[in-house]
């Protein structure tokens, strides 16, 4: 091989390094997030985990290479047409499961973690915290699903419109329209207790 | 929208309570998305790193493969049709060849083709008809009778 060529094979080698510390760096910082976002669409813990990581295999399979500034938005696009396919499914699988006896689903195991008190508050503020979070997640949870994932995305993870746009496939006044009836809803439902 | 639905303060303890929400996922959430992560880091390595040995040439055989793929692709498509139409030989055609092939490896009969031995096909046809059996016929080809 001509060292020419061996040399911009090396400089390729370097950037791909460099590319997927890059890429290790954004998927753990946005992982959590993506989790709850699925997870509110979902309301299931494995199938939102297993939406998120199709999201993640995806993202490095096809668009590593891409400038980073633009993971976010294709990684959320990604998720977003994930989670549609899972309440697809699902929605298939209810109507099968409706013909058949009750089986008890051992997936859901509680998480001793997760429902562990957080130990640097007293008790009290710990308790109307605990309740603030469970209604914020009842009212969340009761948004339709576009308003859902707009508010999310512009509130957790903090997308602009623009970005937000991009990653639900839709214009700009969508994302707007959504946002704004979402804040509107929670605000009916939450403004007592946040 | 009016100046209540869009109050900051309103946005920002949503925000912190998300995020509180957020931390507090459980050890085995947490443990299942790093490992999908991993996985997701390893399977980007391992798709650049197929064409980082192609361009570098330590893959010669991934072109050479495609081209060989390609190639009997093609054939099986310029062919198949044909392949279609075409019979399978029968059992007889292939008894015939088979008959055949100590005739044309025969070294003897070769020599006496050469040698004018052409009556004595000639002959030997006229038997196999049963024609009629002149006596010069019946005793054989005087030339080759020797």
């Amino acid at each position: 091989m001509p060292a020419a060529l061996r040399g911009d094979v090396d400089r390729s080698a370097s950037n791909s390094q460099t590319t997927q510390h890059a890429l290790g760096r954004f998927l753990a910082s946005v992982e959590l997030k993506a989790f709850r976002i699925a997870q509110a669409a979902l309301r299931h813990e494995q199938d939102a985990l297993d939406a998120v990581q199709d999201a993640m295999l995806q993202l490095a399979r096809a668009y590593a290479d891409r400038p980073a500034e633009q993971w976010k938005p294709l990684f959320y696009r990604i998720l977003e047409n994930r989670i549609r396919d899972l309440q697809r499914r699902r929605s298939v699988r209810d109507r099968i499961m409706a013909w058949l006896p009750f089986v008890a689903d051992d997936d859901e195991v509680l998480d001793p973690l997760a429902t562990a008190p957080s130990p640097e508050l007293p008790a009290v503020r710990r308790l109307e915290l605990d309740e603030a979070i469970a209604a914020l997640e009842r009212a969340v949870g009761a948004l339709p699903r576009r308003q859902q994932q707009v508010f999310l995305l512009r509130t957790l993870e903090g997308l602009d419109v623009e970005q937000t746009a991009r990653a639900m496939g839709c214009s700009q006044g969508s994302v707007k329209t959504h946002y704004f009836r979402a804040l509107r809803t929670l605000r009916a439902e939450l403004s007592e207790l946040i | 929208m009016s100046a209540c639905d869009s109050s900051p303060e309103f946005e920002h303890r949503l925000r912190e309570l998300l995020e509180r929400q957020t931390d507090a996922a459980g050890g085995h959430v947490r443990s299942q998305l790093t490992q999908a992560r991993h996985a997701a880091l390893l399977q980007a390595g391992e798709h650049r790193g197929v064409w980082r040995e192609v361009l570098a040439g330590r893959r010669r055989w991934v072109p050479a493969a495609g081209v060989l793929a390609a190639a009997v692709a093609a054939g099986v498509l310029l062919l198949g049709p044909h392949r279609a139409d075409r019979s399978p030989p029968s059992a007889g055609a292939t008894a015939v060849t088979a008959q055949d092939l100590p005739l044309l490896t025969d070294r003897d009969g070769l020599a006496m083709l050469e040698d004018g031995g052409g009556q004595f096909y000639e002959w030997a046809a006229v038997q196999g008809r049963g024609g009629a059996v002149s006596g010069a016929a019946a005793d054989g080809p005087s030339e080759h009778g020797g």
